[in-house]
């Protein structure tokens, strides 16, 4: 009988501290979710601004059939571009990125949005080349601070016929990572096929 | 699905992306019970078992009751929940089967609630396969091959271990020292499948 | 003064990492850089301080029994805070630290605390004890990052420390890691014997 008293007890106990737990969880919860709604929001508008520098206004989301994106406006509501959302499968798993293009084809900017490449190697893609260092920094230097990653860079001014992949310096081509040619080539061929599929759409 | 899907998925957490030599989870027990091989295949049976259920019972727990109630941020509480019952159920089986198994993984049993490649499967497969075609097959496929991969690190370990008790090894490095720097060369090893999948 | 020897034993004596050998996984895993360290640090710091204190306070109603899964859902509730309160303010640093975060509730310094101290001792000895041990944790966590994120990568905070350093990569890598906490560990040993 003891015993089944103390099982019971016990059980009552757990079943308290779970219910009170929940009931701070939720209150936390609603407490935080405003700004992290706000958060996401954020960083979506700081994403379609980077891949879209001449746009002022931008579309809701469209989720097309074949793809997902944002019409991107100037300040007359004149259409200036579209912002796609692609993937490709890169060396771990899928690269997303966004990428925004004129209404002539013209890429306008590509941002990573989410990739699980080898640190080190593939990650480069997504690797802001920064001149700070440590002295200049103690020194309180002005150093040229570049915040896009000097790969998705050179995506700019390109069109789809330019969308080709070289190990070697190229003016009007892709050049891939040394040493991470499968990531290189993941986001081209994510930024190619976006542009077709957004054909396709827009049509 | 097809079968060669199945194989990517165990193949990448099975080797690709080991769960101890590549993720660090699960290092307690690796570090603990890889001290022979009997020991380390009786453990690594053990987690695989509670990794398969416990990738079934949070599978459904996310999708069907805190997904549609918009409380997945009780993800953590809940999950910890169910891995807890599950190690207590395997407990008692494992006392009924083998007593001498039992004996030998000792308190190292209930210490795979507190396994953080348990919990860490558990989670990666929210994060990877949620919205996804197939995503309760995937997720069992993850949970087993994480459990696959654990016992493979396992055994691997217990394996060299046997061996390093013969060895000279300088004082200060002894026990733990000695292990983490063999998993790193394992790791290494392993690193080399990176570029298995392509 | 004996509060102030419980606060110092967890940075040297009774060490998390390197005399306890609790927590390795998110050492391992977060110690790539200085910054996510110390975000870690701090995000199991905050854990252990309330899961301490809520522990002591409750330990003459919690059952013997059950003492393990009340441990728990206490230690998962304040997980599931940090990691709301990261989504909401840290968001950067929440997404370098992934699925490490929710792992915070398996970290056994946390589970080990509550089981051998808090549910013991006094509210006061229990906070001294996690703000020493997290404090502990926090400093040998940087310490390893230190090591890694200059070696490894040739940065400290993300910012260069020499313009033409090639960075031993595998450091930043898993096998680095294991192989810098092995060697730590026994260079710990070392000192630990010479000393007596």
């Amino acid at each position: 009988m003891r015993e089944e008293i103390s099982i019971i007890k016990s059980g009552i106990t757990l079943f308290f501290i779970t219910l009170i737990a929940i009931l701070l969880l939720v209150t936390v919860d609603s407490i935080t979710k405003p700004t992290i709604l706000l958060q996401k929001e954020l960083e979506v508008s700081k994403s379609l601004k980077t891949v879209l520098p001449q746009a002022v206004k931008f579309s809701e989301k469209i989720v097309g059939d074949k793809i997902i994106y944002y019409k991107g406006l100037k300040e007359n509501d004149l259409l200036y571009g579209y912002a796609f959302i692609s993937s490709a499968k890169g060396y771990s798993g899928n690269i997303e990125l966004i990428a925004g293009v004129d209404l002539n084809g013209t890429i306008q900017g590509i941002k990573i949005l989410k990739h699980a490449e080898t640190p080190g190697l593939g990650s480069k893609i997504n690797e802001v080349k920064s001149e700070k260092t440590i002295l200049s920094v103690i020194k309180g230097e002005k150093v040229e601070e570049k915040n896009i990653p000097w790969f998705c860079e050179q995506f700019i001014g390109k069109k789809i016929s330019n969308l080709e992949v070289l190990k070697t310096a190229s003016e009007n081509k892709i050049q891939a990572i040394t040493g991470a040619t499968i990531s290189s080539k993941a986001v081209t061929k994510a930024v190619r096929e976006g542009i077709k599929k957004l054909r396709q759409e827009i049509k | 699905m097809a079968f060669s899907e199945v194989f990517k998925i165990l193949v990448v957490v099975i080797f690709v992306n080991n769960f101890i030599l590549s993720r660090f989870l699960g290092l307690c027990p690796f570090i603990g019970v890889s001290k022979n091989m009997s020991s380390a295949f009786g453990m690594g049976m053990a987690v695989v078992f509670v990794m398969t259920l416990s990738s079934i019972f949070t599978w459904m727990i996310y999708n069907w009751i805190l997904v549609p109630f918009g409380v997945t941020f009780l993800r953590t509480l809940a999950f910890i929940l169910v891995i807890a019952v599950l190690v207590q159920l395997v407990e008692m089986v494992i006392r009924k089967v083998s007593a001498p198994l039992y004996q030998a993984l000792g308190i190292y049993l209930p210490l795979i609630t507190t396994n953080c490649a348990v919990l860490g499967v558990a989670v990666l497969n929210i994060d990877l396969y949620t919205n996804v075609k197939y995503s309760f097959l995937k997720s069992l496929i993850q949970g087993v091959g994480a459990g696959v991969g654990f016992t493979l690190a396992l055994l691997i370990m217990a394996g060299i271990r046997e061996r390093l008790d013969l060895a000279e090894v300088p004082e200060p490095l002894k026990g733990v020292p000695i292990s983490l720097i063999l998993a790193g060369l394992m790791a290494l090893a392993f690193t080399g499948f990176s570029g298995l999948m392509s | 003064m004996i509060l102030v020897k419980e606060f110092t034993k967890g940075i040297i004596k009774e060490n998390p990492i390197f005399i306890l050998l609790l927590g390795l996984c998110p050492t391992l895993a977060v110690t790539t850089s200085v910054s996510n360290a110390i975000g870690m640090g701090c995000a199991t710091t905050f854990v252990l301080f309330f899961a301490n204190i809520i522990v002591s306070t409750l330990k003459r109603i919690i059952p013997s029994q059950i003492r393990i899964p009340c441990y728990i859902v206490i230690i998962a509730t304040f997980v599931t805070i940090v990691e709301l309160l990261m989504k909401a303010y840290f968001s950067l640093l929440n997404a370098q630290l992934g699925i490490y975060i929710p792992l915070i509730v398996v970290n056994c310094i946390i589970l080990g605390r509550a089981e051998a101290f808090a549910s013991k001792k006094s509210i006061l000895s229990s906070i001294i004890d996690a703000l020493g041990m997290g404090v502990g944790f926090t400093i040998s966590l940087i310490l390893i990052a230190t090591f890694r994120e200059i070696l490894g990568a040739g940065t400290i905070f993300d910012v260069k420390i020499f313009n033409d350093y090639k960075p031993v990569l595998v450091l930043t890598l898993a096998p680095g890691a294991f192989l810098t906490l092995g060697l730590l560990l026994g260079f710990f040993n070392f000192i630990g014997k010479k000393k007596g």
